[in-house]
């Protein structure tokens, strides 16, 4: 969250606060565009500060302690959990401390020498008072946001791990790093890879005799080691060290007195080199400051720490920065939306252009029918009740259809039998008189009923004695298959003797006709409880 | 006086975000709002054209109907000419004495039910079907006889008869009998009542 907020600001303010005064340090655009030091917030040349707050309300500021009075303490602590190591140091430290102190504390690393195999931690702290809270004070009435309070030495790991060779980022872990800033004076720090393990600074005079300071600073570097190792209970321990001084003392330190392992010692003004600011450190530069501040512009900082008001400021701002973030996806997805529905207004204007050209269509249509509707009653001469007539033609209509006679069947029989030459004649007609069903429609009528029937007759000619009787069968089936193609004809032999007709055989001819066939889709009814119908079949049960 | 957290930066950020937002909410409520009134013309307009499609279906069907009623009422001189008094029993047994004459029938019998209106689905503004159902029984001296007896009576019964049963059975095959065949015949007998007619006996 933080490095989204951060990474928006195009412009940032960095402070390095020490006794002395702050350097300060004005990012814009992503070069560095002043930097100047300030002896105190109301000092004379405080009013460059002030405008450029004034100017650049958006720069955000960010405040790096590197004054005396800041506590760096290696610690032991029995946790078993890795996460929650540095919050358990920071619960035993809120304990101890007083409540206006700015504390932190980062783990340095897992101690397996002892047999609880606890963690080394460093807890920092420093009150909240001169010139920290001068500085908080002097720039909370700005508009300016105040990112947070770092600790300088501490995010300094970052900045010398990464100065470090290939070779020297080899064993040992073990790192001391001198330098000098302008706000306070020489600093030791000790870091195990990056991570700071103790630093404080030694005194502030020494700078004044070269031979002499020199000879404190080996003296402050053999102390250092010999502190650590016994913090750490080690006989031996290997130490890196690095000098970041001038020519003015760099001559008189004396490598084969110093416990170290390895040595080595730059000017700042190489360091910047090499840590790609070529003009931002000019050769016969004591301090570091700038180089320090300019690093921690472009770096990402690691422990950021607020006094009440300043992490009120920084909640404040986190929540309004998320609150427009939210507030753009909101508007994305609502745009989105509103392109879908302006699409889906285009199709419904689409949709509304057809339904009014149908309508038009059909209201074109609806005039000419009723048109010629008045044109065929104008054409009736006669005056007549033309509801009427239209109800008579349709009980006609009804009457007439289907109307099935076994007459036509009889006439047909009468020319190939002749006079008297069946025996029996059967031809049945399921009851027209069939309760309506309610699905079928008689054609052009508004009557909403059918005739609903099967027909089945049955004859039997006799055949005289001296006849193929399988010849004259097939005959029959053949003459009556073309006389009545809707019919289902089938013929059997009835070979039974019936002495009082004389004959010795006859051919009985079976008709069936169902008209359901040709009406698939006519809806029958089951009258079941009146014993009228199956549904299937629509004949008699 | 501004509070201390008061903050420039997240203040513009804040404040762009929300005119972003805003606007794109009154963009998509304008939107919406007109998506909402051409939904509301677009069922309108497809109501009214299924009302009218609608319309113009019955129009249809009634031009047609009445074009097919007067074509056939027009043709039809039996039909136009029909009293719709319903069934004409009286002239039913001089009728079957004539014909059963004719064709030389012997013992004729003719039952029928007393006369009914249908009960169908109907919608009976104007006419009922009253019918009735009826049996013949004779005897004959052919099967030809008998056949042609039914033609003559089917052909002049005034209204509309259904044969539903035709029995005809060989007895005897003597020259002069009249009994040689027997038929039984079972029928429907139908016709037109006017409703205004059948008012007072009802």
């Amino acid at each position: 969250m933080w490095r989204s907020l951060s990474s928006e600001a195009s412009s940032k303010i960095l402070l390095l606060i020490g006794d002395e005064g702050a350097s300060v340090l004005y990012f814009r655009n992503g070069t560095i565009d002043s930097r100047f030091f300030l002896s105190s917030p109301g000092a004379v040349n405080a009013d460059k500060l002030k405008n450029i707050l004034r100017e650049d309300k958006e720069a955000q500021v960010y405040l790096l302690l590197e004054h005396l009075d800041q506590a760096y303490e290696p610690r032991m602590v029995p946790i078993t959990n890795p996460l929650g190591v540095e919050r358990a140091s920071l619960a035993q430290l809120n304990k101890e401390l007083p409540e206006a102190y700015l504390r932190t504390a980062q783990k340095i690393k897992k101690f397996h020498a002892n047999i609880n195999r606890d963690w080394l931690i460093c807890n920092i702290y420093t009150p909240y008072e001169s010139p920290i809270a001068n500085w908080i004070e002097f720039l909370l009435p700005f508009p300016n946001l105040i990112m947070g309070i770092y600790f300088m030495p501490l995010e300094a790991g970052n900045i010398f791990v990464s100065s470090r060779t290939a070779d020297e980022t080899l064993e040992p872990s073990w790192h001391i790093v001198i330098f000098r800033t302008r706000a306070s004076g020489y600093r030791i720090s000790v870091y195990y890879n990056d991570k700071i393990a103790i630093s404080r600074i030694i005194n502030p005079k020494l700078h004044e005799i070269p031979e002499v300071s020199a000879g404190n600073l080996e003296m402050e570097v053999n102390n250092t080691i010999d502190y650590l190792k016994k913090t750490l209970a080690l006989d031996e321990l290997k130490v890196s060290l690095t000098l970041l001084l001038n020519d003015e003392i760099a001559p008189f330190i004396r490598l084969d007195k110093l416990e170290s392992s390895s040595c080595r010692i730059m000017t700042p003004a190489q360091l910047s080199k090499q840590l790609g600011y070529e003009h931002l450190i000019a050769e016969t530069e004591k301090f570091l400051d700038h180089l320090l501040l300019a690093e921690a512009a472009s770096k990402k900082l690691q422990r950021a720490v607020h006094t009440p008001q300043t992490h009120r400021q920084f909640k404040f701002a986190t929540y309004t920065f998320w609150a427009a973030r939210l507030s753009h996806l909101a508007s994305a997805l609502v745009i989105t939306m509103s392109l879908y529905l302006a699409f889906e207004s285009y199709g419904k204007i689409k949709e509304i252009n057809s339904y009014r050209h149908s309508l038009s269509d059909y209201e074109a249509q609806l005039r000419s029918v009723r048109s010629k509707a008045e044109i065929l009653r104008l054409s009736v001469q006669q005056p007549i009740n033309l509801s009427k007539v239209s109800e008579i033609v349709d009980l006609y209509i009804f009457l007439t259809k289907n109307n099935v006679s076994p007459i036509d069947q009889i006439r047909e029989l009468g020319k190939i039998s002749g006079e008297n030459a069946l025996s029996a004649y059967k031809w049945e007609f399921n009851d027209p008189m069939l309760l309506i069903t309610n699905g079928a429609l008689v054609e052009g009528s508004n009557i909403r009923a059918d005739r609903v029937y099967t027909l089945q007759s049955s004859l039997t000619i006799p055949v005289a004695a001296d006849v193929d009787i399988k010849l004259r069968g097939e005959a029959i089936r053949a003459f009556y298959a073309k006389a009545f193609p809707e019919l289902t004809i089938s013929v059997s032999n009835y070979m039974e003797n019936d002495s009082s007709l004389q004959n010795t055989s006859s051919v009985i001819v079976s008709m069936s006709y169902s008209p359901l066939s040709k009406l698939e889709n006519l809806e029958v009814y089951s009258f079941s409880n009146k014993g009228r119908f199956s549904q299937n079949h629509g004949g008699e049960e | 006086m501004r509070p201390v957290y008061f903050n420039q930066y997240a203040m513009r950020k804040m404040r762009l975000g929300l005119t972003i937002f805003g606007t794109s909410l009154l963009v998509f409520l304008s939107v919406f709002g007109f998506y909402k009134h051409l939904d509301n013309s677009s069922m309108q307009s497809y109501n009214s054209m299924v009302k009218s499609k609608f319309e113009v279906s019955n129009a249809l069907d009634g031009f047609e109907r009445l074009e097919t009623s007067l074509n056939i009422w027009q043709n039809n001189e039996e039909l136009r000419n029909s009293p719709l008094r319903g069934l004409n029993i009286r002239s039913l047994q001089p009728m079957v004495q004539y014909y059963s004459t004719k064709h030389l029938l012997g013992d004729v019998k003719v039952s029928l039910t007393a006369p009914e209106l249908r009960k169908d689905s109907f919608k009976n503004n104007f006419v009922y079907i009253q019918y009735s159902r009826g049996a013949i029984d004779f005897y004959s001296r052919t099967d030809v006889d008998a056949y042609r007896f039914m033609e003559d009576f089917s052909a002049n019964i005034s209204g509309y008869l259904q044969i539903v049963h035709f029995d005809i059975t060989k007895l005897s095959a003597e020259p002069h009998s009249k009994r040689n065949f027997k038929t039984r015949v079972r029928f429907i007998w139908q016709e037109l009542l006017d409703k205004d007619y059948a008012k007072p006996s009802n």
